[in-house]
């Protein structure tokens, strides 16, 4: 939804720079989620399974150990990096696959005739009327707990979301002046598509990424959580704080780094969609009323 | 004044919305069966017991009341003991509402129940039983021998092994008179008395099977009758006034199913239960820390009867030489598995004898913790650091996720690479447990090495598949399974366990301690020495009074 | 788990009322209720038979069944199939399949394999805790969002508006375990105000089942509440700038006045539209709420079925799931009408310009 202020022309109290504050938090929230995760391939303090229980349950700021051990001695900040690589890898491989498969699905449907796209669009309202949680159980018992399992189950969870956030726009722009110009001129349907249709809801799709990621973490993490997503010992903020329960006697702190982690890192990518929203497109996602 | 109504109004426009959504939920669905044709059974899955209710003196005026409730992490599929081979069944059930012809102390001997006494003839080969007189079921029968002939025929056949192989050297089961069974054995079996104080000697009443669902029924003679089960949520068990013994303190016992120990945990410490019967999972990390910051929390370790162990396939070719075998237990940390998985709290044990301080529990231990020795070894064999990769399929669920982590860990130190699979239990016991699709398999259990003969008609653990055979082994168990003399089968015992640690097929780990939590005032607490964790309420009163 | 769309109401019917386009739109006006009730009616008898198909289908092709867990680590081959064959586990997929669609069209779902119970009583059973969790949350969420939302939106300009805008971005990313678990720590177990879990339905003792519901409504209406916010603000911000608020202006109301006379009534249809689309996320915050506070509602029975290979328990449910789906759409159709009768012609405006 667009910000009032643009209309009225009077900035709020947040507007520093030119760029929304939302959309400058967010890259910093982001940027620090990525650049963990990738430095996390690399380098981590310690080894982030290597069990050391002589040294299990140390508090955090112990010799060694800023963020303190868990119930094996491994090192909980090395967890947690690894643990940031782990929703990186689930949520970007699952979000751009059910954006490009949704999207794909709602251009197709989107630019199908009356019959087809009715038959498509009922398919899509299937999928969406299907409660993803439901999908994301069977799923994992069918192909063992894991993290392929989170994948597939978030992917299948979202292709339909992203086919029927794309079939509106795709057949607003359809229906443009300039489309029937382009028909004119003589271009297909798929030419249409693909070249005018695209690159205009690309944007929708941006912000819709940034958006699903953000879902996608904290999907990974209930997984996870419900132990059918990662397993061990693949480190998993959802995993971590499941080890925690337990622990919040012993060690109350490590039931805190985890779900600090993942507040911070859906927050930055829910504000980072935010802006992008107001600077990408202000108008067409006003009119979607979808995201 | 006039926004503010109208927002209210629209507030509650949409309250009554959503009520409405819920009423108009239920109802929409109710009519979808109702309107059926087949009308669906109505009856709740509760059990309920048709015994009389009597009327009894008040109760011991007590303000902590005379109810007791704990809480259990499992929850079986159904109460059919015959059918689910799950400790949860008996847990609850045993002693408290199903009783058995003798009962196990928790020294091991066995002490009289519903059979006052019992002869066991100069050549091994005939039991009898003498029976209490005096004892009714719950559904207001009385038990006979005829019961016993009965129950003992059902359990002979029953699907679970623990159940039904004890009868597999019995030839006949004769009634003498009302009063007196006659148990008569194909050859000598020393163990075949003990093992009626456990599943195998669960009596229910003549044609129990033919006459009830025995998924959802449950008759005894036991103080305490199933009176209501709440799937998902409670079993409540209430005194039986004709009991024929000493009758139990507490009125009603509940049973709360809390699957994470963690919130039964947190229920004791909200108060919401007395104890917390059993912590065999992640609550081993709360348990001190629990009862040393509550005063009003006790922490007894109740000594197990069950045995953590390693198989490792013998069809494996690189496990046939014995010092890759040996290796891997040299780089076996003992005391690491049981303070990460147990907190500390299980004794560690390199014999398979079960239950601990059986007479050929041993702390024999060929192959302790070396990891430089287990390299070496592992170097004379041939293999360099990394060359070893072995498939480990665990269970996801209790200590096995910890166990197989640290053993994991602790392969990698001496250059074992072990590739763990998570698999979820139902997959696990099928595809590892059954079909035998694995290269090191790890288990907890009660089960006797005698157990695991290749070619035995019931093959538990995984030998569907034949993971597992070591026909030496089997050599040895036949030779023990016909001992009639107590001495004599001792030192057999103890040498066959000796044999098998030498090998290193199997070895054992730990001996788990089950931690009970309970409210301090709450006595009586204590241990039954069966195969099975399992709870008396008989045994429980309120402290002081 | 806020599952599912986070703040968003991907696939909207609001959203798609305005993008499925003018036939849609056209539709409307010709035949109104009806043609949009047999739609949606279809669409939903689709989505149970697909997904109870995919269901069976994907839990009958992987390893363990229901004789597996019933039997237990003692099983031995010989018992299982005998149990298998008794419980009719090895006759083809679909003669298992058709006879429980056939049970379905006469009402009678089953009894699970396991613990034998009638699986339609026992899921009537579980509605009870779960509606009472799911419907508890909005009804915390829905007023909670009204009031936030037009807060931020009237204060958009100040501190205080951007304040409630920024908790309600925090709300969203705390995922409803996490508050669930911190929750029992501090209210359950340090200050002993609530049960740390449990259920004791409102028949038996009202008062401890509201004692016992509030720590897990709370958690799972972290979420909603926020992401309800955010909507109730971009509504009002949407309607503050139209013509017919600058019109109350002029007629001397206040833009504040203007903006809760209209904005609420706007922004209650948007809530309304999002309140059906978060049933889905709502649907799996319970599940995870219901695991933290050991509620045995529809959530815990789902994953216990699912783990414990009950297939046709799962089935059911997601048959059930849907209904309730569908009768929700009823009403929020019904709602739309009733909060503002205006709303199909201003969509079919909306999508023609």
């Amino acid at each position: 939804m667009p910000d009032q202020s643009e209309r009225s022309g009077s900035r709020p109290w947040y507007r520093i720079l030119r760029l929304p504050l939302p959309l400058i938090v967010g890259a910093v929230l982001v940027g620090a989620f990525l650049i963990v995760a990738l430095l996390s391939y690399v380098w981590t303090p310690h080894d982030p399974l290597k069990l050391v229980v002589p040294d299990r349950l140390l508090p955090p700021g112990s010799r060694d150990y800023l963020f303190g051990t868990d119930k094996f001695g491994r090192d909980v900040l090395s967890q947690l990096m690894a643990g940031a690589r782990n929703s990186l890898y689930v949520s970007l491989l699952s979000t751009s696959v059910a954006i490009l498969v949704g999207a794909l699905l709602g251009l197709l449907t989107a630019g199908a005739g009356p019959l087809w796209r009715n038959v498509l669009s009922r398919l899509i309202d299937v999928g969406v009327a299907l409660p993803g949680i439901l999908i994301a159980l069977v799923l994992a018992t069918s192909t063992g707990p894991g993290n392929q399992a989170a994948i597939a189950a978030i992917t299948f969870w979202f292709i339909p979301i992203a086919a029927r956030v794309t079939i509106g726009p795709a057949r607003q722009i359809l229906a443009l002046d300039f489309v029937e110009a382009a028909y004119a001129y003589g271009r297909t349907k798929w030419y249409v598509l693909l070249h005018h249709v695209t690159p205009n809801i690309a944007p929708l799709l941006i912000v819709l990424g940034s958006v699903m990621f953000a879902a996608a973490i904290l999907i990974e993490a209930a997984l996870a959580f419900l132990g059918i997503g990662a397993q061990p010992p693949t480190a998993s903020w959802g995993r971590l704080l499941q080890e925690s329960q337990p622990l919040l006697e012993a060690a109350p702190t490590l039931m805190f780094f985890p779900g600090a982690a993942i507040v911070l890192t859906v927050l930055g990518f829910n504000l980072l969609g935010d802006g992008l929203r107001t600077v990408l497109d202000p108008q067409q996602a006003s009119r979607s009323g979808l995201i | 004044m006039r926004n503010l109504y109208k927002k209210t109004r629209l507030g509650l426009v949409l309250v009554a919305l959503a009520l409405v959504a819920v009423a108009c939920g239920s109802d929409d669905a109710e009519e979808t069966t109702t309107t059926a044709p087949v009308a669906p059974v109505t009856q709740a899955p509760t059990t309920t017991e048709a015994a009389p209710a009597t009327t009894e003196a008040p109760p011991a005026e007590d303000p902590r009341g005379t109810t007791v409730t704990w809480s259990y992490t499992q929850e079986p599929p159904n109460w059919d003991y015959r059918e689910t081979g799950l400790t949860a069944v008996t847990a609850p059930l045993l002693l408290n509402v199903w009783e058995t012809l003798i009962r196990i102390e928790a020294d091991g001997s066995p002490v009289p129940l519903l059979a006052e006494s019992w002869e066991v003839s100069d050549d091994g080969l005939t039991v009898t039983f003498n029976l209490r007189e005096g004892v009714v079921f719950h559904d207001g029968s009385e038990f006979t021998s005829a019961d016993v002939v009965y129950s003992m025929n059902a359990n002979g056949q029953a699907s679970v092994d623990r159940t039904a192989s004890p009868y597999n050297a019995v030839t006949a089961v004769e009634a003498v008179d009302e009063n007196t069974v006659e148990v008569t054995l194909g050859a000598p079996s020393l163990t075949f008395v003990n093992t009626m104080g456990d599943r195998a000697g669960i009596m229910v009443p003549e044609d129990f099977f033919e006459n009830n669902d025995a998924a959802t029924t449950v008759i005894g003679t036991g103080p305490y009758m199933l009176t209501e089960y709440r799937i998902d949520q409670d079993l409540t068990m209430t005194r039986f006034e004709d009991y024929w013994g000493e009758k139990p303190y507490f009125e009603t016992a509940i049973q709360r199913f809390i699957p994470d120990e963690t919130a039964a945990i947190n229920a004791l410490l909200g108060g919401e239960i007395d104890m917390v019967a059993s912590v065999i999972a992640e609550g081993m990390d709360r348990v001190f820390a629990v009862s040393g910051e509550n005063d009003g929390i006790e922490l007894v370790l109740i000594p197990g009867t069950e045995v953590s162990y390693w198989l490792l396939d013998t069809n494996v070719e690189e496990f046939q030489d014995i010092l890759v075998r040996q290796a891997i237990q040299h780089g076996h940390n003992r005391q690491s598995h049981i303070d990460a998985a147990t907190a500390g709290t299980a004794t560690p044990s390199c014999s398979m004898a079960v239950p601990s301080g059986i007479a050929w529990d041993s702390d024999y231990c060929p192959y302790p913790y070396d990891p430089e020795r287990a390299v070496a070894l592992l170097a004379e064999a041939g293999y360099g650091p990394g060359e070893l990769v072995l498939d480990f399929p665990f269970a996801n669920v209790a200590w096995h996720t910890v166990m197989a982590q640290v053993f994991q860990a602790e392969m990698a130190e001496i250059g074992i690479t072990i590739n763990l699979r998570s698999l979820d239990l139902a997959t696990w016991l099928d595809q590892v447990n059954t079909q035998g699709q694995y290269q090191i398999f790890q288990i907890t259990s009660g089960a006797p090495l005698t157990n695991y003969r290749c070619d035995r008609n019931r093959q538990p653990f995984g030998r569907g598949n034949q993971a597992f055979c070591d026909e030496q082994m089997d050599t040895r168990i036949d030779a023990i399974e016909v001992i009639a003399d107590y001495d004599e089968y001792v030192a057999a015992q103890r040498e066959l366990h000796d044999y098998v640690a030498d090998q290193g097929w199997i070895f054992a780990t730990k001996k788990p301690n089950v931690p009970v939590l309970y409210r301090s005032d709450l006595a009586g607490i204590k241990q039954h020495r069966l195969p099975d964790i399992h709870i008396y309420a008989g045994d429980l009163y309120w402290a002081d009074s | 788990m806020k599952g599912g769309p986070p703040h968003s109401a991907f696939g909207s019917r609001y959203g798609e009322a305005v993008y499925a386009g003018e036939d849609a739109a056209a539709q409307c006006r010709e035949t109104p209720l009806a043609r949009v009730i047999a739609r949606s009616v279809l669409s939903l008898a689709l989505a149970a038979v697909v997904g109870s198909l995919v269901v069976f289908v994907l839990l009958r092709s992987i390893g363990g069944d229901v004789a597996h867990i019933i039997l237990g680590q003692y099983a031995t081959p010989g018992a299982l199939e005998a149990l298998q064959e008794e419980l009719g586990l090895n006759a083809p997929w679909y003669v298992q399949y058709r006879d429980w669609l056939g049970g379905v069209f006469t009402g009678d779902l089953g009894t699970s394999y396991s613990a034998r119970f009638d699986i339609f009583d026992e899921i009537m059973r579980r509605l009870g805790p779960t509606t009472m969790l799911a419907f508890g949350s909005l009804l915390i969420s829905i007023p909670a969002a009204l009031a936030f939302g037009t807060f931020s939106a009237i204060q958009v300009k100040k501190l205080r508006g951007g304040v409630v805008d920024v908790a309600s971005q925090i709300g969203i990313a705390i995922p409803a375990f996490w508050a669930g678990l911190i929750m029992v720590l501090v209210f359950g177990i340090r200050l002993g105000w609530f049960p740390t879990g449990g259920y004791v339905s409102p028949f038996e003792d009202l008062i401890e089942a509201v004692r016992g519901l509030v720590m897990p409504t709370l958690a799972l209406s972290l979420g909603i509440t926020s992401v309800l916010t955010r909507y109730v603000r971009s509504a009002m911000l949407d309607v503050m700038g139209e013509d017919f608020i600058r019109t109350a202006m002029a007629k001397g109301r206040t833009r504040r006045g203007a903006a809760r006379v209209h904005g609420v009534r706007n922004a209650s249809v948007s809530l309304v539209t999002v309140g059906t689309l978060q049933l889905g996320a709502l649907m799996a915050g319970t599940v995870v709420i219901e695991n933290v506070f050991v509620i045995p509602g529809i959530g815990r029975l789902l994953v216990t079925s699912v783990l414990g290979r009950e297939v046709i328990v799962v089935q059911s449910l997601i048959l059930v799931i849907l209904l309730l789906i569908l009768v929700m759409n009823f009403l929020m159709d019904i709602a739309y009408v009733l909060i503002d009768p205006r709303i199909r012609d201003r969509q079919g405006g909306r999508a023609i310009a």
